[in-house]
């Protein structure tokens, strides 16, 4: 370390002031969360909202969480023990967190807007062994935070002898890997999958409705006596084609900003053993990927991205507890080269070998199983059109059971594999691409399966399991299967590497 | 320290899963998910029968029917099930892995090297403790789907499972 400690972290450190907002946001924001129902209610009561005296114990509420607040900020302290940080807090109830160096695995930072208007930033430290030793600080000065986090990485031992690298984060060399400018970032925004965008709205209207519900509010009630007309209205396509407008218009709308906001002045860092990748509008985040906690890369691209050039990438990490997204970082917008120049810097040598392997496709009982599922939700459909002599939604019924049948054949088409010596890769898609890179030591184990169909064909799949997900090969030959099994298995159990 | 061993492998001589001597588990265990099958099923019946008196003043319903033939289908199925399904589970122990099968129309085989299992346990409820059954809960970092739990050994048997895969991979036991 070449400045020397300015902070004295070995004596009890509360953080910085504005935290006391953080803390009174976030714990606005759950009793709001709670609360809601209520606060529907009061607001759909005409009378009550007018009369005002609900306004007293809305104040009342957030004066004792200010207190509260307030109180939690001048009880929580932390300070660095030679091998741990020491982390005091408690209002009603004291509590001493103890973590040892050694078990963070990595330090993450994040600013809102809160945050960056006080210069601060928040931290996250992931720690490596039960699932909810994660701890949070909630503001530190940029500096300090800089300097606790570099301490704490610093001073770690190597855990098992020679895998950890001294210095994650820091002043160390960092090459720019990739950067989004604003053009790449309104491509990347129309390119996005808005149907999920999509599904939003319609979560989210579901989420009102329920809401409205639960307290009494029936809109299928109100809008009944308006049905008829609705009813006439609806079979025409005029009312359809409009919802389908709407629907895009509004989804599209929704992909565009939900881009903006998180991926703003995306940059990737390549640092020495691993990345650091920052984004982000009003809440910026910095998020650290060592190559050792990469499990799996999956890289992809829907229809919309496949027709402009762009990837999304993925990097799997992985995580003590349960498999959460947060511990996946997100990279958007990058081209095919920029793809590929991660998977070297995480594959190194390995990844040569990963260009000469012969790439296989599945059994064609994996088209015939899709076509075979698909035909038996068409066909009672079609019975039930043909039953009700609803001739026109014959029309639909073609439209999507033709769609589906092009989607199986290219899913078939497209589902790839290939395993090499040390890493494989494993494709698929409908409409667009989907890949998943992975070294073989990293898997945790394997399964392989048959249903009473496959069996009669001599097939199996076969999954893997790695610390981030698993990945699975569908419908190869039983004999196949196998021989990727005892194939694996051996490397996996000669490794004497830690996959983590 | 790495150790650079570097022996060509024949990968088809490796001892395949198909043709390894597994060991099945208890007759014993058989026996308890029979029981709690039972038990369920009466369960069942119940709801049926007390249907039935709530109904049976009125015309007969034909959904009725098709109700309670279902109702007998899933209860004669959950027998039938639960007896080829026993068969098929079973594990064998190798020199690096354990594995482990089950399924009777949906077969599965699961396969976790020895050093990368993360922790074990062995749980016994107290129904199982009657009939003299433990269960070995083998975890690896794999999550939820990829853990293999052996049901239906002896306790003493799972104890020493247990202890050779604990001698095998170097872990922390958990109590």
């Amino acid at each position: 370390m070449k400045k020397n400690d300015t902070y004295d972290f070995s004596q009890p450190t509360r953080q910085s002031y504005a935290a006391i907002l953080i803390i009174t946001y976030r714990l606005y924001r759950v009793i709001a969360q709670q609360l809601f129902p209520i606060i529907v209610i009061v607001l759909l009561q005409g009378k009550l909202a007018k009369s005002g005296w609900f306004i007293y114990p809305i104040i009342g509420i957030a004066v004792l969480g200010a207190i509260y607040s307030i109180l939690a900020f001048f009880k929580y302290y932390f300070f660095l023990k030679p091998e741990k940080l020491v982390v005091r807090k408690g209002v009603f109830k004291r509590s001493l967190l103890e973590i040892p160096f050694d078990r963070i695995q990595s330090i993450n930072f994040e600013q809102n807007l809160i945050h960056r208007l006080f210069k601060v930033v928040k931290l996250n430290m992931d720690t490596a062994g039960s699932a909810t030793n994660e701890l949070e600080l909630y503001a530190l000065d940029h500096d300090k935070a800089k300097q606790l986090s570099e301490h704490i990485l610093n001073s770690r031992k190597s855990i098992k002898a020679g895998t950890l690298e001294k210095t994650a984060a820091g002043e160390n060399e960092s090459k720019p890997v990739f950067s989004l400018n604003l053009f790449q970032l309104l491509k990347v925004g129309v390119t996005e999958n808005h149907i999920r965008s999509g599904g939003i709205i319609i979560f989210f209207f579901f989420y009102i409705y329920d809401s409205l519900e639960d307290i009494g509010v029936d809109l299928i009630e109100q809008g009944e006596q308006y049905m008829p007309l609705a009813k006439q209205l609806a079979q025409s396509l005029a009312i359809v084609v409009f919802f389908i407008i709407f629907f895009s218009v509004v989804a599209f709308m929704i992909s565009l900003v939900r881009t903006f906001l998180r991926y703003y002045d995306l940059k990737m860092l390549r640092k020495s053993r691993g990345f650091v990748v920052t984004s982000g509008l009003l809440n910026k985040k910095e998020r650290a990927a060592r190559d050792i906690k990469i499990q799996v890369i999956n890289s992809s691209q829907n229809l919309l991205q496949k027709l402009a050039g762009l990837y999304e990438l993925v990097l799997k990490q992985a995580s003590s507890a349960e498999v959460s997204d947060i511990k996946s970082i997100k990279v958007v917008g990058l081209s095919k080269n920029n793809v590929a120049e991660i998977e070297k810097y995480v594959l190194k040598s390995k990844y040569r070998e990963m260009e000469e392997l012969p790439v296989k496709g599945v059994n064609f009982y994996f088209l015939f199983r899709r076509l075979y599922y698909w035909s038996l939700l068409f066909i009672p459909l079609l019975a039930l059109s043909l039953y009700f002599k609803r001739f026109d939604s014959l029309i639909y019924l073609g439209i999507l059971f033709a769609l589906a049948i092009f989607g199986s054949f290219l899913a078939y088409r497209k589902k790839k594999y290939a395993i090499g010596k040390s890493v494989m890769r494993i494709e698929g898609g409908v409409f667009g691409h989907s890949s998943n890179l992975m070294e073989l030591f990293k898997i945790q184990s394997i399964r392989i399966s048959e249903s009473l169909f496959q069996r009669r064909r001599k097939l199996a799949s076969i999954v893997f399991y790695t610390a981030s997900g698993s990945v699975r090969i569908p419908d190869i030959s039983k004999a196949e299967a196998l021989n990727i099994n005892n194939r694996l298995l051996d490397i996996v159990e000669k490794s004497r590497k830690t996959w983590m | 320290m790495m150790e650079h061993r570097n022996v060509q492998v024949d990968t088809a001589l490796l001892p395949d899963i198909e043709t390894l001597n597994y060991t099945g588990l208890k007759r014993g265990y058989l026996k308890l998910l029979l029981f709690y099958n039972t038990l369920f099923n009466l369960v069942l019946v119940l709801i049926i029968v007390i249907y039935a008196i709530f109904r049976f003043f009125e015309m007969p319903d034909p959904l009725f029917f098709i109700i309670m033939g279902l109702f007998a289908i899933r209860i004669i199925w959950s027998y039938i099930s639960i007896n080829f399904g026993f068969r098929y589970k079973a594990y064998a122990l190798r020199e690096k892995d354990i594995v482990y099968k089950s399924g009777w129309l949906w077969r599965s085989t699961v396969t976790a090297p020895f050093n990368r299992v993360q922790h074990l346990r062995i749980d016994q409820g107290p129904l199982e403790r009657k009939f003299e059954l433990a269960k070995l809960k083998i975890f690896t970092a794999g999550g939820n789907s990829s853990d293999i739990t052996i049901p239906g050994l002896h306790p003493s048997e799972a104890r020493k499972l247990k202890q050779f895969i604990v001698d095998k991979s170097a872990i922390d036991e958990e109590e």
